[in-house]
């Protein structure tokens, strides 16, 4: 078993889907539950093991490859199953295994008395195969096999309330678009394989393989140019993989399948919504940085997008009643400055404020899932308000949550956040003040990321409480999950409920410590995080690193903070730094103080406050799809494509044949009129021609 | 002497003529002469033929075909006879029931 | 000697053709029989011109004798009176004659006509029983060479025989 180690930790959960998915039917609800989290619970063990059991051989950068079987191999094509261990694989698997494990203990709960239990927990562990295949896979063909197959879980749990018609709608769109994505991603893997002869990451000598960024590190870097885009290299390559990423991770113009995504159950909008899935998409760039940082122009795109993402998705949430649709948005938020990081070309940074996000997400996710089942299935905030006496747990964790992503110093939330405002601050390489626009629309969604919060906050838990009043609240959408209104007071979750809240909570608030920037402390709390990864993100693949080859694209930062002792240069460098970061730091607290401050204030008075229209209907951006493309695309399907081609054109011509036949039929009918006569006549005339044939020849 | 060609120009000749004569004669018996009659002219050739070449095996063949033939006269007189017994006329063109 | 042959042959023939031809333009079946009878009469002649002797009498023997006489019977048994108006469907067929008669006639005459003039060897004369044509050497053939046709054919006759018997009795009997 130990021969294939990162092979048992992707099927221990397909092994657990296999099961239920056979067998699930039959089982009670326990076996059910203890089969479907051990499997996860397995698997997070084991990458723990093997994590911190290769601890020091990843810091040094190391990759350890395991190679399953040989999948396709074509000309020169190949593609391998087989896993790839490194720094930033290995600190995805250790944070996705424990939060998915947490979300299935709190699914367990959650999900009692419903009829679709085991298959719930099939998908769910399907789910995490493919999830960490994507993760663990060594190159890009496995990576988009994961890829799909998440895609694939998130329309079957999206839609897991098959009865209801929105979440079958919202499970299509969610598949759709995805699609749409994927068809950017598929076409930046064939270019890349195109121009580099290979789609695994790394070089395997072992194997005889190229790795493709291995070859990216030999290319010249393209200049920034809006040409670049459409040359056919690396900017191309990298444009068309974000398009895949904007899809699964939720950006500007293709986040609108995450909102309605909210028609499934709360776990699943947190493990796949939050945590997991959406995250994807910045994995693959963090991947790809090699590619990333030779494309200029395409990180200056990815910047710009998920900030603008980022602003616009707080906006909306702003507006928003229903609390698991104020999350979504604030995961579109969230995820738009991680790409922001990204973009900038502090991979490091963003891949933290994914692993801090994971933890702070979940747990609001789960506490608003805990909050929906105490009020009996309501998730409108309207009609919530003071249930801070009656659900005293979930309150509890659910502040720290909010404490942590407003940006709350000292929790986990702060320190990702803070660090990836300074990288956008001080970004290098970037065309004139673009860096000081990034750190601005990343501050003011800061502001209306504590905002939002507060608001959820103060509508759900303080206040009077609303949803003893009779009427229904002003305005009350249709948008909202199942409803069953029993009434009565709200009550507490059980404890497979609650405690899940807890580990999260205690997670949320220390996350952070692994990832202190170094400009903070001025080194003396090193940055593990950073250190950890900076490997994966070098420049040059460690083999290639020595003191006398220059560097193909400077580092953001003049030194790269480590356990080593600095030199002097290197010490006034970090000095300069530290003041700067230490100012953008106090200005990142005050505005999460005023944020928070700000919302406590508005909604402690006015709890019912109404959005603006425009806000509160998103922009009208899926309207705006449903007429640009949605119709066109129906009215075509109906008019010409079954009307006129599948009708006349395939009908006509397989009716055609049948009529054919018959009037061929018809016409030979002559021939036998059952007169010897005429048979010898035609019977000499054949003679004639043959002997005639005979003769001229 | 007579050149092989001359013979095997009459029996063209009356192969033709019996050839004609069987889509021609609406009389079931008169179409059977004229069958006999082809087979006749096949037979001029045949004997003919081994005339020429010294090889008895064109006569040996004459003699099978004119077996057959007597064969083939019995059969086929017996079916016009059953024909006869049913409609009660030799017209072959009354005898059309296979048309579709 | 030569001139001799020379007419037998030419009148033999003519009187083949022409009693062909009257098998065509005789409407009483009786008659086109009797004139397929001069017709066999006048090949068998031909067949004594061509030294097979064997062939010709059997022919005379067999075909004319058994065989046009068994047609004869037929005529008289079935009876049908020759006058009468007959029924005639598609009448083009008719028209067809002529054509295929000439296409088929061009054809052969081209194929004969290619064959040049060559001659029949004159018989030895010492050879005198083996010549081709004689009873003995069909005989032998017969017997020997040709023993498995042979016996063929005389399965034949049997289900011809056979046959007839079943398909010309009546109903009952």
């Amino acid at each position: 078993m130990m021969k294939h180690p990162l092979a048992n930790i992707i099927l221990a959960p397909l092994i657990g889907a296999a099961v239920l998915g056979l067998f699930g039917k039959r089982m009670s609800e326990r076996a059910i539950g203890i089969i479907a989290c051990s499997t996860v619970g397995a698997s997070a063990i084991l990458s723990f093991y093997i994590f911190f059991g290769h601890a020091s051989a990843l810091e040094n950068g190391d990759k350890i490859h395991e190679y399953l079987f040989t999948w396709i191999s074509v000309g020169s094509f190949r593609a391998d199953f087989s896993l790839l261990l490194d720094s930033l694989s290995g600190i995805y698997i250790l944070f996705i295994t424990f939060v998915a494990f947490w979300i299935h203990v709190f699914a367990t709960g959650y999900m009692r008395g419903d009829k679709g239990y085991w298959r719930f927990f099939a998908y769910m562990n399907l789910f995490m195969f493919s999830m960490l295949t994507l993760v663990l896979a060594d190159n890009f063909l496995l990576m988009f096999v994961g890829w799909e197959g998440v895609g694939l879980c998130s329309y079957l749990l999206i839609g897991y309330y098959f009865t209801k018609d929105f979440a079958n709608d919202a499970a299509k769109k969610a598949f759709v678009v995805n699609r749409i994505g994927d068809f950017g991603f598929a076409l930046g893997v064939m270019l890349l394989f195109f121009k580099s002869q290979t789609i695994f990451y790394f070089d395997d000598p072992a194997r005889g393989i190229h790795g493709a960024f291995n070859w990216a590190m030999h290319q010249s870097t393209d200049p920034i140019a809006w040409s670049a885009i459409f040359a056919g290299g690396m900017t191309t390559i990298a444009v068309l993989l974000f398009v895949g990423a904007t899809g699964k991770s939720a950006q500007l113009p293709l986040y609108v399948w995450l909102p309605d995504a909210m028609a499934g159950p709360t776990p699943v909008s947190a493990l796949i919504h939050a945590a997991t899935m959406v995250t994807a998409g910045v994995y693959m760039v963090a991947r790809a940085s090699s590619i990333y940082k030779h494309a200029p122009t395409a990180m200056l795109i990815v910047a710009i997008i998920g900030a603008a993402t980022a602003l616009f998705a707080a906006t909306i949430g702003l507006a928003q009643s229903d609390i698991k649709k104020v999350l979504a948005y604030s995961t579109i938020s969230q995820l738009g400055y991680m790409f922001l990081a990204c973009g900038v070309g502090a991979f490091a940074a963003g891949i933290f404020h994914v692993f801090t996000h994971a933890f702070f997400k979940a747990l609001l996710f789960l506490g608003s899932g805990s909050v929906i089942l105490g009020m009996h299935h309501e998730q409108d905030m309207r009609r919530m308000g003071g249930l801070k006496k009656y659900m005293p747990a979930t309150f509890a964790t659910m502040f720290v949550g909010w404490l942590a992503i407003s940006g709350v110093p000292l929790l986990s939330g702060f320190f990702s956040k803070d660090e990836i405002l300074y990288r956008s601050f001080t970004a290098q390489g970037l065309p004139d003040s673009w860096a000081k626009v990034l750190w601005f629309v990343g501050a003011a969604t800061a502001l209306l990321t504590a905002i939002y919060m507060t608001r959820l906050m103060v509508m759900t838990f303080w206040g009077g409480e609303r949803f003893r009043d009779s009427e229904p609240a002003p305005g009350a959408d249709s948008t909202a999950g199942a409803r069953e209104h029993h009434g009565g007071t709200p009550h507490e979750s059980p404890r497979s409920m609650t405690v899940p809240l807890i580990v999260l909570a205690i997670g949320a608030v220390f996350a952070g410590y692994v990832g202190v920037p170094a400009g903070l402390s001025g080194a003396a709390i090193p940055n593990y995080f950073e250190h950890l990864l900076e490997r994966s993100f070098a420049s040059n693949p460690p083999e290639l690193v020595s003191p006398a080859v220059p560097l193909e694209v400077p580092d953001q930062h003049s030194a790269n903070p480590s356990i080593h002792p600095l030199s002097d240069e290197d010490r006034a460098d970090l000095q300069a730094d530290q003041k700067t970061e230490i100012t953008l730091t106090i200005v990142s607290t005050l505005i999460a103080l005023v944020g928070i401050g700000i919302g406590w204030v508005s909604f402690k008075r006015q709890p019912l406050w109404k959005p603006p229209r425009l806000l509160e209907n998103k922009y009208y951006v899926d309207e705006a799809y449903d007429a640009a493309v949605v119709q066109p695309i129906k009215q075509a399907s109906r008019g010409v494509l079954w009307k006129f081609i599948d009708v006349r054109i395939i009908d006509g011509a397989v009716n055609g044949a049948g009529v054919l036949a018959g009037l061929l039929g018809t016409g030979m009918r002559y021939l036998q009129s059952g007169l010897a006569r005429s048979y010898v006549a035609v019977l000499v005339l054949g003679a004639l021609l043959i002997i005639g044939y005979f003769v001229i020849k | 002497m007579v050149p092989l060609s001359w013979y095997l120009a009459v029996s063209a000749l009356l192969f033709t003529i019996g050839a004609v004569g069987v889509f021609i004669k609406r009389n079931a018996i008169a179409i059977f002469l004229c069958i006999e009659l082809m087979l006749n002219a096949v037979n001029l050739t045949l004997v003919s033929l081994s005339g020429f070449f010294g090889d008895v095996g064109g006569q040996l063949f004459v003699f099978i075909v004119m077996t057959v033939a007597a064969a083939e006269a019995a059969v086929g007189l017996a079916i016009i006879i059953s024909i006869f017994r049913n409609r009660e006329s030799l017209n072959v063109d009354e005898v059309d029931t296979l048309k579709l | 000697m030569e001139k001799a042959s020379i007419i037998i042959f030419f009148v033999f023939a003519a009187a083949a053709v022409l009693s062909a031809l009257n098998i065509l333009l005789q409407r009483n079946p009786l008659y086109s029989a009797l004139s397929l009878i001069v017709t066999l009469l006048s090949l068998s002649a031909l067949y004594l011109t061509l030294h097979a002797e064997f062939i010709a009498v059997i022919q005379i023997v067999v075909y004319a004798g058994a065989i046009m006489v068994l047609f004869i019977f037929v005529i008289m048994l079935l009876n049908v009176p020759a006058a009468q108006p007959q029924i005639e469907k598609q009448k083009g067929l008719r028209y067809l004659a002529i054509p295929f008669a000439g296409i088929l006639i061009a054809e052969t005459f081209y194929v004969v006509l290619s064959i040049g003039k060559r001659s029949m060897p004159s018989v030895p004369a010492g050879t005198e029983a083996q010549a081709v044509g004689t009873t003995w050497s069909i005989g032998t053939s017969l017997f020997t060479d040709y023993l498995l046709p042979f016996e063929v054919t005389s399965v034949l006759i049997l289900m011809a025989v056979v046959g007839a018997m079943v398909l010309a009795r009546r109903e009952g009997d």
